[in-house]
């Protein structure tokens, strides 16, 4: 009845709606994560979805939505940094996070991590921080990653191996509380 | 890569200082992964831009439908068409408006044509009616036709409730008896179930006035524990009508009794020990007729077809349409449980497995991990007869595509995980492991209120299990 579906992966037979709510949080979350105002954060979730939207008819689900749309919301904040550089960043994180579910003493502890996080992420190489990022704010395998960069899977894994060891480096020299 | 079940394990809470030594031996790596999952895990997501976002795409969804394919598609324009163009421009906006407005009545017309309602809306959240303790019978309800009144099984009796949940009365079985399966019928008279006695089991018919009275005759009592109960001391105490007795077939089992909408018909389950789960069905005149293999059937708003459930790939169960009269069935898609509602929609059970990962090794691979099964509940527009379904499957579209999202699966970390990783580190063994745990939200017992208007369910939440109330409106 139903055609063979052997080699389509499940996400393309559901609605954009519905892809919407199962990623809307893992994109707002990354781009949180990676942009250091909410605002601009949330200006370029709303893009990504648009993007993801207008271009819909062109995923052909050979793969998991997740990787197709963070190709998207990588492109989009990449083309975000291209147009800020000349611009001085704010930190936009501590006022997000009192605005969340923890007390507001937890909170700006919280806010003070990420940020701290994110200072030595833009320290490390461009493509260790996309890794990186990919990696753990959007929760990415790392083929999904590898498609999302253009890059081999093993290249990004090598990528991955020498940005953690850079990053904990980093880490302990500031003393960042990693419990 | 190894696999442990819940089921195996010690469900012990380790020593508190041990795990935090355990810890302090841990790698720096696995230290500073685990930190950045939690600085992540403490990023706000805005709920309010994630709402309207979705109107705004919504909105932008239909336009996008309006414009239709050709707005992106211009195919190349010849000097001769230019030339035609040239010499049509002047009445052109004209006839681009026309055009226009012919899209738009023939895109809603068909849309009305093609689907009836668009789809079905949850309106709020589920609101629990009550709670019971679980029990190896899945609570099935049955609701009255006019909605004012449910019927479930617990404790092998029949429990009658309210639709707010207040217990109105009990009827208990003879002893060493239990009730199952209850289903209303259409015009409120009468409620059906399953007898089961000392192996054997019969399909048995009670007056509604008979359950429905036994309650205000116990209400004069002044003993508050037996308030609403009846105890049904033989099968003679009660007017039963019986509709099957077969004491002689044993190891046959009935059960998902479900009328057919003009009353006439009652589909139920027969498993033999060994054997396949079959449909059958009883007419008014005591006629029965097996109509094809599967388990939970539920009728077409014409009384002429069943969706049943069978065994598919991978343990799941796939959704079939079966024809009542010819038993030809075809193959809809993924799904369980289904219930067929007065006005057309379809709502069923679908199952995914999901992994989340815990921990990380060093290299950034995963180390521990659960897997669980997830269940949530969909619903899809069916029509009369589902034949419209039938057209768009074969045209190609995917059965979910053609579904919406009525109940999310919850996604919950448990003790249970938080213990395990415990015992993992304590053990000193950080070889990648996965925690296969039991099945979360077991979809059972839906069923729709009157006119469809809202929907009942039943969700399993560890020892106790919850009756849920859905108001849905069709959009």
């Amino acid at each position: 009845m139903t055609p063979a579906t052997q080699n389509r992966h499940p996400d393309g037979d559901l609605p954009f709606e519905e892809l919407y709510d199962r990623y809307f949080e893992q994109v707002n979350r990354y781009l949180r994560y990676r942009v250091d105002t909410t605002w601009d954060a949330d200006d370029l979730t709303t893009t990504v979805f648009m993007k993801a939207l207008e271009n819909f008819s062109k995923y052909r689900a050979e793969g998991p939505f997740s990787a197709w749309l963070f190709r998207i919301a990588h492109n989009v904040y990449v083309d975000y940094i291209r147009g800020r550089r000349e611009y001085v960043t704010n930190d936009g994180f501590l006022e997000s996070a009192v605005g969340s579910d923890d007390g507001p003493e937890q909170a700006v502890l919280q806010g003070e991590e990420i940020i701290r996080l994110r200072k030595l992420l833009i320290e490390l190489a461009p493509d260790y921080r996309d890794v990186v990022a990919l990696r753990y704010a959007a929760e990415l395998r790392f083929a999904q990653i590898a498609e999302v960069l253009g890059k081999s899977e093993s290249a990004v894994r090598m990528l991955h191996h020498r940005a953690l060891k850079q990053l904990r480096q980093r880490y302990v020299c500031e003393g960042g509380n990693a419990r | 890569m190894t696999e442990e079940r819940y089921d195996n394990l010690e469900n012990k809470v380790l020593p508190i200082d041990n795990f935090l030594k355990a810890k302090e031996d841990a790698n720096e790596i696995s230290q500073l992964l685990i930190h950045m999952r939690q600085v992540r895990q403490a990023v706000p997501v805005n709920r309010r831009l994630q709402v309207e976002l979705r109107k705004k795409l919504l909105e932008r969804q239909r336009e996008l439908m309006n414009q239709g394919p050709a707005g992106n598609s211009l195919p190349e324009v010849s000097k001769a068409k230019n030339h035609l163009m040239y010499r049509w421009r002047p009445r052109l906006p004209v006839i681009v408006g026309a055009l226009a407005v012919i899209m738009v009545v023939f895109f809603l017309g068909y849309g009305q044509f093609a689907k009836g309602q668009d789809h079905l809306a949850v309106v709020g959240t589920p609101q629990e009616l009550t709670r019971f303790w679980t029990e190896d019978v899945p609570l099935q309800p049955a609701i009255s036709p006019d909605g004012s009144k449910i019927v479930v099984v617990r404790g092998g009796g029949l429990v009658l409730l309210s639709n707010t949940g207040t217990q109105l009365a009990s009827l208990e079985p003879p002893a060493g008896a239990t009730f199952r399966s209850p289903a209303w019928s259409p015009n409120g008279n009468q409620v059906s179930f399953v007898l089961s006695h000392q192996g054997s089991e019969e399909i048995k018919q009670i007056a509604a006035e008979e359950l429905t009275a036994s309650g205000k005759i116990n209400r004069a009592n002044s003993e508050p524990q037996t308030l609403g109960q009846r105890t049904m001391a033989s099968q003679d105490s009660i007017a039963l009508n019986e509709t099957k007795a077969d004491d002689q077939q044993k190891d046959i089992h009935y059960s998902n009794l479900v009328y057919s909408p003009d009353g006439q018909n009652l589909a139920y389950v027969v498993n033999k020990l060994g054997e396949p789960t079959e449909i059958w069905v009883r007419s008014s005149d005591g006629q029965e007729k097996k109509i094809t293999n599967g388990d939970a059937p539920t009728w077409s708003p014409n009384g002429k077809f069943l969706v049943v459930q069978r065994p598919g790939r991978a343990k799941i169960y796939d959704l079939w349409l079966v024809n009542v009269a010819s038993g030809d069935a075809e193959i809809l898609g993924p799904g369980e449980n289904p219930v067929w509602g007065k006005s057309g929609y379809l709502a069923f059970c679908t199952e995914a497995i999901q992994e989340r990962v815990l921990t990380f090794q060093p290299n950034g691979e995963p180390q521990y991990k659960v897997r669980q099964q997830m269940a949530e509940m969909r619903s899809t527009y069916l029509g009369k007869d589902g034949s419209h379904m039938l057209k768009k499957l074969t045209a190609g579209e995917g059965w979910l595509t053609n579904s919406h999202l009525l109940v999310a699966p919850e996604n919950r970390i448990s003790g249970i995980e938080i213990n395990w990783l415990r015992q993992q580190e304590m053990s000193g063994s950080f070889e990648p492991k996965t925690l296969v745990l039991n099945e979360i939200f077991k979809c059972e017992g839906q069923v729709f209120g009157p006119e469809d208007q809202w929907l009942l369910f039943a969700r399993r939440d560890g020892d106790t299990v919850a009756l849920l109330k859905l108001n849905v409106e069709k959009k």
